[in-house]
């Protein structure tokens, strides 16, 4: 499984305790993630800002905050605005997949999914971010990523 | 959209058929009695052409209704065949008032009865009020005719009969009319109510559908995903690790089963309720068995690191050979049901009560309540709550999980057994909600003494 160089912080979400629990030990022990847990969508929130992780994993359907609002509060903050989201949602609904995405959420999976699928999205999820945050970064430090690049050929 | 729709279009084309039923007869009645009639007694042209305008203002009238305008077509024949017939019998009466013409005053009878049946009701008694009042004045005071006279009738009583006649005809017909009005107005009631009661359930079942799909699903990734977890580990995992994953796979499992339980069983109960075997059930162990039975994380060990757990404090106030009449399974199946609601709907470390005794104003039954600190139920809600599939808008929205079928299961049991269930709640949240069942007490002797 996926090596990590400085241990990644996932915070998951559900209410479930049980599915809560099987996440957290197999990203622990399988991905080799550091993993902090919540079962609602308000301590999640807590969580969240108290340590910052770099991925979240939540459920849809949860007491008080739901998924979606989870999302859309930490989205709503420029300093995590970034950070990737795992949707986890048992609902059926046709138009779920839709609103979980174009509420944030990176990836949108439906229960039950696959440990390695749920890996291997937290996996993407993350390194799709990664990317995007590096090129944000070049295009705020030069004059963007061609620019640089044409120098490059210039010189 | 409105659930109504499909029930008063039916009705107003019950109606318009009804119309053009009656106009048809109306008019097929005069023809075939009144005009003959005038014909053969020579009665004025202009009596004859407005009785025939009369007729033929069925047809405007009838097609108005085929295109629905039925409060217009009926106003349009009720009205030229009222002016026909107070023109004609106004004509008849100039020469005195004879037997023929207190005769001609049955017609006016089928405008009430062409109003009652197919108009709205102040219409038709307006109409009958006009029609009823306008007889009696007219039949007072205009004079007898010779002919009449000259047979040596008493006017008086003659007037009064024939008034009498006349009115309690209109009477009659109105009668009818309202009568008839009034069953279609219950029917088409009781048909929107079954209407709306299907479409209910209809969508109670679709928001079932859905619960029960995202009951399952949770569950059953629990279940792959332990076992998957597993797997995953090879050779790493240690046997307590491996057992404790096959612990929690096998517990997923149960929930599912569990939960297919719970559905069949509410599809299957009405059918199996003839298997109810009755018995003398001690309360007190069962009560206690069931509790032992229960998952302690549900009930609130602290087993799990992931969330805070504090042990609940479960009260139970049971006269020790307390017994009642029940089928053993089936009781504690509902005990079990109103345990985990109260579970459920309640945070995890507020106390629960349970409490079974004598019901005070009916000695020979046993009042068993489970007791929590919870959210509550609404009042206006409570009776709701016993339904097929129903959930509080607030459980559906919220997160506690549940299929609407469970409280179902249980007043179907408890009334099987002859006993009600029912429930007491504030609705405020905090001060929870007290489930209640009753049961008949077991008749042994040892048992009615108990206090």
């Amino acid at each position: 499984m996926a090596s990590v160089t400085d241990e990644q912080c996932i915070l998951v979400i559900d209410d479930d305790l049980a599915l809560n629990t099987l996440i957290a030990e197999s990203l622990t022990m399988l991905g080799g993630y550091k993993v902090v847990v919540a079962t609602d969508g308000a301590s999640g929130l807590e969580r969240f800002f108290e340590v910052a992780p770099d991925c979240v994993v939540v459920d849809v359907r949860m007491p008080g905050l739901d998924g979606y609002q989870f999302v859309r509060a930490m989205r709503g903050d420029g300093a995590t605005a970034q950070t990737p989201i795992v949707m986890l949602s048992a609902l059926i609904q046709e138009n779920d997949q839709l609103v979980g995405l174009l509420s944030g959420a990176d990836a949108y999976l439906l229960k039950p999914v696959k440990l390695a699928d749920l890996l291997a999205a937290i996996h993407q999820a993350m390194a799709l971010s990664a990317a995007q945050r590096d090129a944000q970064d070049r295009r705020r430090a030069g004059e963007g990523p061609l620019g640089e690049a044409s120098m490059e050929v210039t010189e | 959209m409105t659930p109504s729709l499909p029930v008063s279009e039916q009705e107003q084309q019950r109606q318009q058929a009804l119309f053009e039923l009656t106009v048809l007869s109306v008019c097929a009645i005069v023809l075939a009695l009144a005009v003959p009639s005038m014909l053969l007694n020579h009665t004025p042209a202009i009596v004859l052409w407005t009785t025939l305008l009369s007729v033929f203002t069925g047809i405007p009238s009838l097609w108005l209704n085929r295109r629905g305008h039925l409060l217009l077509a009926g106003l349009l024949f009720n009205g030229v065949f009222y002016g026909g017939l107070v023109l004609n019998t106004t004509l008849r009466n100039s020469a005195g008032l004879d037997l023929t013409s207190m005769l001609s005053y049955c017609y006016y009878a089928f405008i009430i009865l062409i109003t009652g049946l197919t108009l709205p009701l102040w219409l038709l008694w307006v109409t009958s009020a006009i029609i009823i009042f306008t007889t009696g004045l007219t039949l007072f005071l205009t004079p007898l005719a010779p002919s009449l006279l000259g047979q040596g009738v008493e006017p008086v009583p003659l007037r009064f009969a024939a008034v009498g006649i006349l009115v309690t005809l209109d009477c009659f017909f109105a009668v009818i009319g309202w009568l008839v009005s009034r069953t279609a107005r219950a029917s088409l009631a009781s048909a929107q109510h079954a209407l709306q009661r299907e479409q209910e359930l209809v969508k109670l079942k679709d928001q079932f559908i859905v619960s029960a799909n995202h009951e399952l699903r949770t569950p059953i990734m629990a279940l792959y995903g332990n076992i998957e977890f597993l797997m995953a580990l090879g050779g790493r995992a240690n046997a307590e690790q491996a057992n404790k994953l096959m612990q929690r796979a096998l517990n997923a499992g149960d929930i599912v089963l569990g939960l297919l339980n719970t559905i069949f069983e509410a599809s299957v109960t009405e059918a199996s309720l003839p298997c109810l075997s009755l018995h003398p059930v001690t309360l007190a162990p069962l009560i206690k068995a069931t509790l032992e039975t229960f998952d302690p994380r549900e009930i609130g060990e602290p087993t799990l690191a992931v969330a805070e757990y504090t042990t609940r404090a479960i009260t139970l106030e049971c006269p020790p050979t307390l017994t009642v009449q029940a089928d053993e399974k089936r009781l504690r199946q509902v005990f079990l049901n109103l345990l985990t609601n109260a579970l459920k709907y309640s945070p995890s470390g507020s106390p629960i009560s349970i409490h079974a005794a004598l019901v005070q104003d009916a000695a020979h039954m046993v009042r068993i309540t489970v007791r929590d600190y919870g959210l509550g139920v609404p009042p206006a809600e409570a009776p709701k709550l016993f339904q097929q599939f129903v959930r509080l808008e607030r459980d559906v929205a919220g997160t506690v999980r549940g299929t609407g079928v469970g409280l179902y299961l249980c007043r179907t049991l408890v009334e099987a057994m002859g006993g009600r269930i029912g429930v007491a709640s504030s609705g405020v949240p905090g001060e929870g909600s007290a489930f209640y069942f009753t049961l008949p007490l077991a008749a042994t002797d040892e048992v009615t003494n108990v206090p």
